[in-house]
């Protein structure tokens, strides 16, 4: 024994570790999950109210543990006030006796009225928490966001859509860019200050559809987790793809889907979507309208200097399936696969395309946003000159309105 | 020699045990005396090949005409103060009145074991003969790997008490000599009073004996034992014991199982990959699960928190004493279905783990999340089951660590264990050779199983003489 | 208690060197670097790099000169007593500080990451023992056990690395840094570099073979290569917002909404990051041990165990415990240490090297 007690005594390291492992292992015994102590929220919510000192009021989705074994999600929204959204977030804890825990959020919700302000004044307190995921959907809605956060609530409950599904979505397939509070972020701080956010609004519903919908189970998550309210009206998310540009941070125009088409067709870099052509008139059909299924879009960018003037030749090539034909009165009788149309009709519809790529630079120039980010491309491809073209602007901010375009489309149907 | 005066003395010098018996005759004026122990002698070979042919014999008897007449296999004179070891090993002693040596016959006899399957390391495809405890058996059962004089074995005797022999082979050109002088003098250096199983001189092998890290090989299967020889290792076989030892021991042997070298290569190098991995979720699943739990919530994926905070709600004890409780359960259940008979074993370790485990679930005492990950890390040991001692003190250990230190203290404790490890040297082969120091040559047959054509040379981990395998190629 | 340093490999010496280099680099430097010296900070740790081959040129050189002697040996023999001890202090120095920085850049990252509620003395419990243990274990235990995690921090590094391009969705904005802004964040972010001096206070204990070599040099091209890669896709993957994000490995792996159904896929990242603290910071206690061996060559190992504890947690615990103040000695203090290993170490080489060849001309 004592010969094995020397031999422990050599290796005092071990001693040291099991005396840590006592101090650190005996508060361990009585230390409660992580999970106990902490309010899970999935989403969070920003809308703006005038009482007195506090300007804010924090909604967020919080995950409600219920000893079960059924694994159901069941989520309750909390609402809290505070002079800015650290304090309100603070009261929000307070009132549910727990750390509000933002590790696992994944959407942030912003009422339309915050929107012509600086949004990255309340913003702030989010983008430095370092627990906060990079990937985290920021979007902005026309009403309030707690009424948002509920309708989301029961949008998970009705079926399994979840609202950062929704938004992942039009990431993909309908704006040209990321709506995270990431690349807001990296918008506003970039050189061309711009940024875009999703836009889901939400329209009201009359009682009977909502009710329809809802089982027992959730009927009474719904009752205790809307903290006692019991309207009568409910609202529906709608997505429509709308999205929200901003500029220096605040918000200067609210684009629709078709809109985003157009300057996604001038961005480039999106690769699938649809493309309708109004009014062809062919061999075979009259005042048609054709839909294109976008298969794949090169985009090539080009600039040349004139009088110190960058002019970009934007050169679109786009490969197309025809996917409907709306021809009135006559039944379109060919397969579409092996179906030619008349180099005549190309022409026209490459046009048509050319028109659409200029309409979407025209809202870009109109509204003074880069959301190409022309900037970057112009800056990397000749400094000297770009600056030199800047400084002689009056208004270097207003630098889109000034380069000149020119657009060239190749089409080759699929 | 006066005949029953010797009889008398080597009788005494047996403590008058019972079991010692001895026969004196006279035959033609010669007193001749047999002395043997009953309880390890045959008794019927002793009349058919000594006595009667003695008794029958008509005429004048001395020394020599004994000799020639007893028909057993192993006959010597025996040497001085050597009386009662010969009758120890088995031997009848015949003294004659009229010669002063001893002549000693040797008649061992007793029942031992068929070889049969190991229960410990069946195989699907392969030999299924295990050692036994009779060390001669062993021997045959190496012998018969063996058709080669290049076979040596070694004997050395050990314990004050029960002199137990041991047996010390190798293949000589293949083994290195000096771990084979190096095993013998440690062997010889042993002063102790007994050896009952061969465990005995694990410890006193080692060149770490305090360490509770494994550090010399084991095995039932004279197979195994047989491809570690040709790797250049030193068997030892302990009598009474059907498990053989084998010098030097790397921690890759048990991961290397024999069923790898009986199935196709690639088959084998996905199973050793899922053994790594079944030791990485039996050493450190309950740790990190406790670690989580208590320290990290916001590095699990939604989903699983929320079944997490769903089944652990109501449940009384804290998450540290919840996984202490069943880790203990799950180790008595294990204890008790060792213990008791094969019956009763199967019912306590399937229905008792079922019942209890479904049962505290329903009850609200334990959570099904914490009941799998111990089940599972408790599973998981019995992929190397000859490592199971050493794992399950490790789990216990990154129990503790994981609750008091975090995700932080698991890892550092599993580089000071690793370090640890990495301090261990036996016979002059590191303790995680190959993969620390990296042995490229070695690792053909490590994580990673080549063709047996691939591996040309015996392994680098320790000294072994160099030569060639097999040639590539063939 | 003996502490005895064995011989290491050239595999084990090439992964020590592995680790000092990447280790203090995945972590908070990336972040300041475009904080400093915008998208073409890449450049300062390519340029640094460079420095530090010199330096394990200085050593290939010194070594196959000196192939069986120690640094302190060759000092003693060329150069005046005060000098030898000057020398290892300033070792000492250096490597105490690049201990503290590191420490503290670790304890922020694992106090906002990995333990948001409990005490400070966790981590600082968590770590101790362990390095002291595997300073203790020795050198060949140390190389052997980096050896055995080298293959998983190099595939998991190499991960990240593919992860962090998945998340490219962003073109970089040049030509925003001027020649003095480059060269003052240049100098602001020299102290991380210069640890492959490490290699002389270990040079009797690397046994390295002729055609050995080119594993040395090779794991410290690897070394090079995969912190200036994350560096580019750090920057790449979060351009202006790169300043906000101070931990880049673990950035790196957050950004990829690909990975969303797993969870939080950045665990792995963490990993390899914890294990790479350990190993750093036994590297730099061994190393302190190694200068304060050489500065009070007559006292036994165990007193400077004891001085790197005492003095680590007197330091640790009543001045760094918050990311400023690192960052401000990091940045204003720190660069004007690494003078020595830069400037007066291959100095005092030289001299060695021209003392050495009039002898033998003599």
């Amino acid at each position: 024994m004592k010969h094995y007690f020397k031999q422990i005594i050599k290796t005092p390291m071990l001693i040291l570790f099991i005396i840590m492992v006592c101090i650190f292992s005996f508060p361990a015994l009585s230390q409660v999950a992580e999970i106990n102590q902490y309010a899970i929220v999935t989403a969070l919510g920003i809308d703006t109210i005038d009482e007195g000192v506090n300007k804010y009021e924090i909604s967020f989705l919080t995950f409600i543990p219920i000893a079960q074994q059924g694994f159901a999600e069941r989520y309750k929204v909390v609402t809290a006030k505070g002079r800015n959204v650290s304090e309100a977030l603070d009261f929000a804890g307070i009132q549910l006796g727990r750390q509000v825990g933002l590790s696992h959020l994944k959407m942030v919700v912003l009422n339309q009225e915050l929107l012509n302000n600086d949004i990255t004044v309340f913003l702030d307190y989010l983008i430095r928490n370092e627990g906060l995921n990079s990937t985290v959907k920021l979007v902005a809605t026309n009403k309030s966001a707690q009424d948002f956060l509920k309708s989301a609530q029961k949008l998970d409950s009705d079926s399994s859509i979840k609202v950062s599904e929704l938004v992942s979505f039009n990431d993909d397939y309908i704006y040209a860019t990321d709506s995270s509070l990431e690349s807001f972020y990296k918008g506003t701080l970039g050189p061309t200050k711009v940024s875009m956010i999703a836009f889901l609004p939400t329209e009201e519903q009359s009682q009977s559809t909502a009710a329809g919908s809802k089982d027992g189970e959730n009927g009474e998550s719904q009752g205790s987790g809307s903290g006692g309210s019991s309207e009568n009206v409910t609202e529906d998310i709608k997505n429509n793809g709308d999205t929200v540009v901003f500029k220096n941070g605040k918000a200067v125009l609210y684009l629709n889907g078709l809109d985003m088409k157009k300057i996604n067709l001038a961005c480039g870099g999106f690769n699938t979507g649809s493309l309708e052509i109004r009014n062809v008139t062919d061999n075979q059909f009259e005042n048609a309208n054709l839909t294109f299924e976008i298969f794949n879009q090169q985009h090539l960018l080009q600039v040349a200097y004139q009088n110190g003037i960058p002019v970009i030749s934007i050169n679109v090539k786009l490969t197309l399936r025809l996917s409907e034909v709306e021809n009135e009165g006559k039944i379109f009788q060919e397969n579409i696969e092996f179906f030619d149309l008349s180099e005549e009709t190309e022409k026209n519809i490459k046009k048509k395309i050319k028109k659409v790529l200029s309409q979407g630079i025209e809202i870009m120039k109109e509204n003074q946003v880069d959301i190409a980010d022309f900037y970057t491309f112009l800056n990397n491809h000749d400094y000297i000159k770009f600056h030199k073209f800047l400084n002689s602007l009056q208004n270097p901010d207003d630098y889109i309105n000034h380069l000149i375009f020119k657009t060239s489309v190749f089409v080759n149907f699929g | 020699m006066e005949v029953s005066k010797k009889i008398e003395q080597i009788k005494n010098s047996l403590h008058n045990s019972i079991d010692v018996a001895s026969r004196i005759i006279t035959k033609n004026g010669v007193v001749i005396g047999f002395i043997y122990l009953k309880s390890i002698t045959d008794v019927l070979t002793f009349s058919q090949t000594l006595y009667e042919p003695i008794s029958e014999f008509k005429g004048n008897i001395d020394f020599d005409i004994i000799t020639d007449l007893v028909r057993g296999n192993d006959v010597k004179v025996c040497k001085d103060n050597e009386e009662t070891k010969n009758i120890l090993n088995g031997g009848v002693l015949i003294i004659l009145s009229n010669s002063d040596k001893i002549l000693s016959v040797d008649n061992l006899k007793y029942n031992s074991r068929t070889p049969s399957e190991p229960p410990t390391s069946p195989v699907i495809l392969g030999p299924r003969e295990g050692f036994t405890e009779d060390y001669k058996t062993n021997m045959t059962l190496l012998r018969r790997h063996f058709h080669s004089e290049d076979l040596v074995f070694q004997d050395v005797i050990v314990g004050k008490s029960t002199k137990t022999q041991i047996v010390v082979c190798y293949l000589d050109g293949i083994a290195d000599k000096k771990i084979v002088k190096q095993v013998i003098s440690k062997l010889k250096a042993i002063d102790i009073d007994g050896i009952v199983d061969s465990y005995y001189i694990v410890s006193l092998l080692s060149n770490r004996p305090n360490s509770f890290l494994k550090q010399i090989g084991q095995s039932e299967k004279p197979d195994v034992i047989s491809a570690k020889m040709l790797e250049g290792r030193v068997a030892i076989i302990v009598d009474n014991s059907p498990i053989v030892l084998t010098v030097p021991f790397v921690f890759l042997e048990d991961l290397q199982n024999s069923n790898d070298y009986y199935t196709n290569y690639t088959y084998s190098t996905l199973l050793r990959i899922i053994r790594l991995i079944a030791i990485f979720m039996a050493v450190l699943g309950q740790g990190i699960y406790i670690a989580l739990q208590l320290f990290h919530y916001n590095i699990l994926p939604i989903k699983y928190l929320i079944t997490i905070a769903d089944s652990t709600q109501q449940i009384p004890f804290t998450p540290f004493i919840e996984i202490l409780f069943i880790s203990l359960l799950f180790q008595i259940l294990y204890e008790v279905s060792l213990r008791l008979p094969s019956y009763l074993g199967l019912a306590t370790s399937v229905v008792g783990a079922l019942i209890l485990g479904d049962t505290g679930v329903k009850a609200g005492l334990l959570s099904p999340p914490t009941v799998i990950v111990v089940a599972i890390a408790k599973i998981a040991i019995y992929v190397i089951p000859e490592q199971s001692s050493q794992i399950t003190l490790l789990q216990y250990i990154f129990i503790i660590i994981g609750a008091s230190l975090g995700i932080l203290g698991i890892i550092g404790a599993a580089i000071y264990f690793l370090s640890y490890a990495n301090t261990i040297e036996n016979f002059g082969a590191p303790y995680l050779a190959p993969f620390s120091p990296f042995i490229f040559s070695d690792n053909k047959d490590g994580i990673l199983k080549v063709p047996i054509d691939s591996m040309t040379y015996p392994p680098k981990s320790f000294k072994s003489i160099k030569r060639k395998r097999i040639d590539e190629g063939n | 208690m003996k502490v005895i340093d064995r011989s290491i490999t050239a595999w084990q010496t090439g992964i020590i060197l592995f680790i000092i280099l990447f280790a203090n680099k995945i972590l908070i430097l990336p972040s300041l670097l475009y904080d400093g010296a915008k998208i073409e900070s890449f450049f300062i740790p390519i340029i640094l790099f460079c420095f530090d081959f010199a330096l394990l040129f200085l050593f290939y050189k010194i070594k196959n000169k000196f192939p069986n002697q120690s640094f302190e040996d060759i000092i003693n023999q060329y150069c005046a007593r005060w000098v030898r001890i000057l020398v290892y202090l300033a070792f000492a120095i250096f490597f105490f500080g690049k201990t503290i920085l590191l420490y503290n850049v670790t304890y922020i990252f694992s106090k906002n990451m990995i333990y948001k509620d409990s005490g400070n003395f966790i981590i600082l419990f968590a770590i101790l023992p362990v390095i002291n243990h595997l300073a203790i274990c020795g050198l060949r235990v140390l190389g052997r056990t980096a050896q055995l995690f080298f293959p998983v921090i190099v595939g998991i590094t190499l991960f990240s690395i593919i992860v962090g391009i998945m998340g490219f969705n962003s073109v970089p904005l040049f030509f925003q840094v001027n020649a003095s802004q480059f060269f003052l964040t240049f100098f602001k972010h020299i102290s991380p570099f210069g640890d492959t001096i490490i290699l002389f206070l270990f040079m009797d204990k690397i046994k390295i073979d002729k055609g050995q070599w080119k594993v040395v040099f090779s794991l410290f091209g690897l070394a090079c290569f995969l912190v200036v890669t994350i560096i580019i896709v750090f920057l790449i993957s979060y351009t202006y917002t790169s300043f906000m994000h101070p931990f880049a490995l673990f950035e790196l792996m957050s950004y990829v909404k690909e990975y969303e159904g797993l969870g939080r896929i950045d665990l792995i990242s963490m990993v390899i990051i914890i294990i790479f603290t350990y190993f750093h910071l036994t590297i730099y206690l061994k190393a302190f041990m190694a200068s304060f061996h050489g500065i009070f060559n007559k006292l036994d190992w165990i007193y400077s165990i004891l001085t790197f504890n005492l003095l680590f947690l007197v330091i640790v615990n009543f001045f760094v415990m918050n990311l400023e103040i690192a960052i401000f000695v990091g940045e204003n203090i720190l660069p004007f240490i690494t003078i020595f290993p830069f400037i007066i170490l291959p100095f005092i080489i030289a001299i060695i090297f021209y003392k050495h060849k009039r002898r033998r001309i003599s």
